[in-house]
C-alpha cells in the first residue's frame, strides 16, 4: 500500500491510500506535492482510498438514479471523456470524510481535480475557512485577493506580480480564513498554446522543453481530445517569493470586458455576492452531490453550509478595498500596469495594521 | 407556429415553435393554450436566428455576456448547443421579459430531439426563467404530481423516475381526479389554506399511460407506440382538475433492495426540506462539466450582484414551503426501484 499524507497549512489534512502507482498518477502526486507530510498513524480530515471496492448499496436511496444516498454516506459514478470512476464519501454528517474510489486508468488524471478538490472545498467550508478560486500576492505583509473566472488572466497578474518582486501566493485559488489568505500553492496548470517560458520569465531545461513539445505534438495529433498541461512548480520558478499568510487588504474581481476599467471602491454588500459566485461556479459538482445528499438526509448540518459561507465572506471582506476591473480579452503589458498601479495605490493609501 | 400560454394569470407568449415536431414533448405549456387576442404577454419568447447585442457586456467563461438588465447565453450540453438572450431581467412591473432563442447547428439534426427541438428552450431556458417569474407572483412551482378526491388535492412529489406519473394514472383509474403528473404550483391563499394549481406539462403523454400502459417502464416498442401516439394529436379527454385546496404530501422514493412499498408519516421540517430540494434538483437534473440548468442567472447575478431577480425563488422557497408543511400531513413513500402496483392502495390507505 502507498500512503501519501498531505496538510494544508494545519487547516485541513488529506491522505491517499493506493495499492499501486500507475502512469496517470502524477497528477494526483504533482498537485499537493508543496503540502506533503511524513505519513502519520494519526487520523486526517479526509482519508482517500484509492481502488477496487464494493459500495454496499442495500436500502440506500436511490436518487435519479446517480446516486445513492444514506445517513452520511453518499455513492456516485462520474465520467469524462474516457474517464469513470465511482466515488463514496462517508462521514458527510461528521468532521472526517472518509473516501473510496474506484476508477480505470485515465479517470486516475480527472478525477483528483474533481473530487478531490471537492473534498478539501466541502472539508475547509465545514471549518469556516474558505477555498476562494482567484490567486493572492502580497506586497509589504499585505494580500491582494485576484478573484476572476479561468480566462480571465488570474494567472498572468498572479506571475507578474511575483516577477516584480510581489510575493505569490498561487495562482489558481487561496484559503481565505478569519485570520487572513493562506496561500494555496499547488503547479501551474499552463495551456501550451502559451509561451510558458517567456510568461514565467524562467528557461526550461532540455527535457522540460522536449516534453512540452510532445505534449503539444499529442493535442495536435488527437485534435485537441487529449489536452496535457504543462505543470510547474511555482517553488522552482517563485522559489524565494512564496508567501504562506497574510491579511487581506484588498479584494479584485476581474472580468473580462472591452477595455481596461477599474472601479471605485465597491460596498461588500452586493460585491461580496459575485466573490461567492466566482467560487461557487468552481464547486457545481459538489453543490449538485449536497443537493442529492441533503435529500435523502433532511435535516443534516450540511444545509446551511453555503449560507455560513456567504456570512464568513462578507464578514471578511468588511474593510477590504472591494474593486472591480474589467481586463479586456487581448491582455496586454498595458492591463497589468494598471492593475499594478492601482494595487500599490491602494496599499500605500491604508496604514498598515 | 405562435401560442399563447395563460398559466394561471402569466402570460407566456412563444414564436417560431417547430411545426412538424411531436407537440406533446415540444412545448411543456401546451395545457395553457389560449386564443391569441393580440395582449402584452409578461415573457415573450421567440425562437429564430437573431444577433446579440453585446455592447457593454462583461464575459464569463466565454460563454455569458451579462450588463444589467441584459444576458446573452451560448452554452452546449451532451451535444446539444443553443444562444438565448434575455432582455428585461430587473425591469420595472408591467414591461415584459423578452426572451430570443436559437438552435445549434446540429439540434435539428440529432434524433431524438428533431421530433421535439423547442424542448430545448423549454428545459434549459424558459424553465428557470418561469419558476422565478411565478415565484414573484406567489405561484411556487413544484416538481409533484397531483391528485384530487372530496375537493382536497394529495401531492405526490419525487424525482424523475419514481413513477409518479404511473400512481398518479392508477389512482386515477381509482376514482380520483388528477391535477397533473409532474408539476403542481403552490399558492397560499388566506382563509383557504393552500392552494394546489394544476400544471400537466404533457397530458397526451399522460393519458396514454391511463389507459395504455401502466408502468413507466417503455421497451423499444412501447417508446414508438407513446411516440405515435403524441404525434397524432390524439383529443385529450382526461378532465385535469384546474385546482384544489392541499390535503397531504406524499413524498415517493426509490430505496436500492426494497421488495415491498412501505408508507411512514413525516415530520413537517424534513418534509419541507426534502421538497425543497426535490424542486432544487431539478436544475443539477443535467450537470454537465461547466453547465446546470439555471447557472445563467447566476452568471447574471455575477455581473450584476446588485439585481434582485430571481431573489424570491432563491431564498423564499424554502421558508414557504416550510409554512405550507406545518399545516399538512405529509408522508414518506418507499418503494423499490421497479414500479409496484400496491403503492396506490398505499397512498389510498393514508387519507
Amino acid at each position: 500500500m502507498i500512503v501519501d499524507q498531505y496538510n494544508v497549512h494545519g487547516l485541513v489534512s488529506l491522505r491517499v491510500r493506493r495499492r499501486r502507482r500507475t502512469w496517470a498518477d502524477s497528477f494526483l502526486d504533482s498537485t499537493f506535492a508543496h503540502y506533503r507530510v511524513e505519513p502519520t498513524a494519526e487520523d486526517v480530515d479526509i482519508d482517500v482510498e484509492v481502488g477496487p471496492f464494493e459500495a454496499d448499496l442495500a436500502g440506500t436511496l436511490s436518487v435519479d438514479g446517480r446516486w445513492w444516498v444514506a445517513p452520511g454516506r453518499v455513492v456516485y459514478d462520474s465520467r469524462l471523456k474516457v474517464g469513470r470512476w465511482r466515488t463514496e464519501i462517508a462521514g458527510l454528517d461528521g468532521d472526517r470524510l472518509r473516501v473510496r474510489i474506484a476508477s480505470n486508468t485515465p479517470a486516475r488524471v480527472v478525477f483528483p481535480g474533481e473530487t478531490i478538490y471537492s473534498l478539501l472545498r466541502l472539508s475547509l467550508a465545514r471549518r469556516g475557512h474558505l477555498l476562494l478560486h482567484g490567486p493572492a500576492v502580497t506586497s509589504g505583509g499585505r494580500a491582494v485577493l485576484l478573484a476572476a473566472r479561468s480566462g480571465t488572466g488570474k494567472t498572468i497578474t498572479a506571475v507578474n506580480f511575483a516577477r516584480r518582486g510581489w510575493g505569490f501566493m498561487g495562482d489558481d485559488s487561496a484559503i481565505l480564513t478569519a485570520q487572513g489568505v493562506r496561500s494555496f500553492i499547488v503547479p501551474f496548470n499552463l495551456r501550451f498554446t502559451y509561451d510558458v517560458q517567456r510568461l514565467l520569465g524562467i528557461r526550461f531545461g532540455r527535457r522540460k522543453r522536449a516534453e512540452i513539445v510532445l505534449k503539444r505534438c499529442l493535442s495536435a495529433a488527437t485534435l485537441g481530445y487529449i489536452n496535457l498541461f504543462s505543470r510547474i512548480d511555482p517553488a522552482d520558478v517563485f522559489g524565494g517569493r512564496l508567501v504562506d499568510a497574510a491579511p487581506l487588504a484588498a479584494v479584485y474581481l476581474l472580468v473580462q470586458g472591452a477595455e481596461t476599467r477599474v472601479s471605485d471602491p465597491r460596498p461588500v454588500e452586493p460585491f461580496a455576492e459575485s466573490v461567492l459566485i466566482n467560487t461557487l461556479f468552481e464547486a457545481d459538482q459538489l453543490r449538485a452531490m449536497l443537493l442529492a445528499y441533503r435529500y435523502g438526509n433532511p435535516g443534516s448540518p450540511l444545509a446551511t453550509l453555503w449560507d455560513e459561507a456567504r456570512e464568513a465572506l462578507r464578514r471578511r471582506l468588511a474593510g477590504c478595498l472591494c474593486r472591480r476591473v474589467v481586463v479586456p480579452a487581448r491582455y496586454g503589458p498595458d492591463v497589468f500596469d494598471t492593475i499594478r498601479s492601482r494595487a500599490e495605490a491602494d496599499l500605500a493609501g491604508e496604514a498598515p495594521p | 407556429m405562435n401560442a399563447l400560454y395563460d398559466i394561471h394569470g402569466l402570460a407566456v407568449r412563444v414564436q417560431g415553435l417547430c411545426r412538424a415536431a411531436v407537440p406533446d414533448i415540444n412545448a411543456k405549456l401546451q395545457w395553457f393554450e389560449v386564443a391569441d387576442d393580440g395582449r402584452q404577454a409578461d415573457i415573450e419568447v421567440r425562437i429564430g436566428p437573431f444577433e446579440p447585442q453585446r455592447d457593454g457586456c462583461l464575459v464569463l467563461d466565454r460563454r455569458y455576456w451579462a450588463r444589467p438588465g441584459y444576458l446573452y447565453v451560448e452554452e452546449s450540453d451532451k451535444g446539444l448547443s443553443w444562444r438565448a438572450q434575455i432582455e428585461g431581467l430587473d425591469r420595472p412591473a408591467g414591461r415584459p421579459l423578452r426572451i430570443r432563442f436559437a438552435h445549434g447547428k446540429a439540434n435539428r439534426r440529432r434524433l431524438p430531439w428533431r421530433l421535439f427541438p423547442d424542448l430545448v428552450m423549454h428545459l434549459y431556458v424558459l424553465w428557470p426563467v418561469l419558476e422565478c417569474e411565478l415565484a414573484g407572483r406567489g405561484l411556487w412551482l413544484v416538481h409533484a404530481g397531483a391528485v384530487e378526491r372530496d375537493g382536497r388535492a394529495v401531492l405526490i412529489a419525487g424525482r424523475g423516475g419514481v413513477n409518479k406519473t404511473a400512481l398518479v394514472a392508477e389512482l386515477c383509474r381509482r376514482g380520483w381526479r388528477p391535477l397533473s403528473d409532474d408539476f403542481v404550483l403552490l399558492r397560499q391563499d388566506g382563509a383557504r389554506g393552500t392552494v394546489a394549481l394544476a400544471m400537466p406539462t404533457s397530458p397526451r403523454w399522460f393519458q396514454f399511460h391511463l389507459r395504455h400502459k401502466e408502468d413507466e417502464a417503455l421497451s423499444a416498442w412501447d417508446k414508438l407506440r407513446l411516440l405515435a401516439y403524441l404525434y397524432h394529436r390524439r383529443e385529450v379527454d382526461v378532465a385535469f382538475v384546474p385546482e384544489a385546496s392541499l390535503g397531504a404530501v406524499v413524498l415517493v422514493q426509490a430505496v436500492q433492495g426494497q421488495t415491498a412499498p412501505e408508507a411512514s408519516p413525516m415530520a413537517p421540517a424534513p418534509a419541507a426540506e426534502a421538497l425543497e430540494l426535490n424542486c432544487r434538483m431539478e436544475r443539477t437534473a443535467y450537470v454537465g462539466h461547466g453547465f446546470r440548468i439555471g447557472r445563467f442567472l447566476e452568471a447574471y447575478r455575477y455581473v450584476v450582484p446588485e439585481s434582485t431577480y430571481g431573489q424570491p425563488w432563491e431564498t423564499g422557497l424554502g421558508p414557504t414551503l416550510a409554512k405550507i408543511l406545518a399545516d399538512t400531513r405529509a408522508f414518506r413513500l418507499k418503494t423499490p426501484r421497479r414500479y409496484d402496483a400496491r403503492l396506490a392502495t398505499l397512498v389510498e390507505g393514508l387519507e
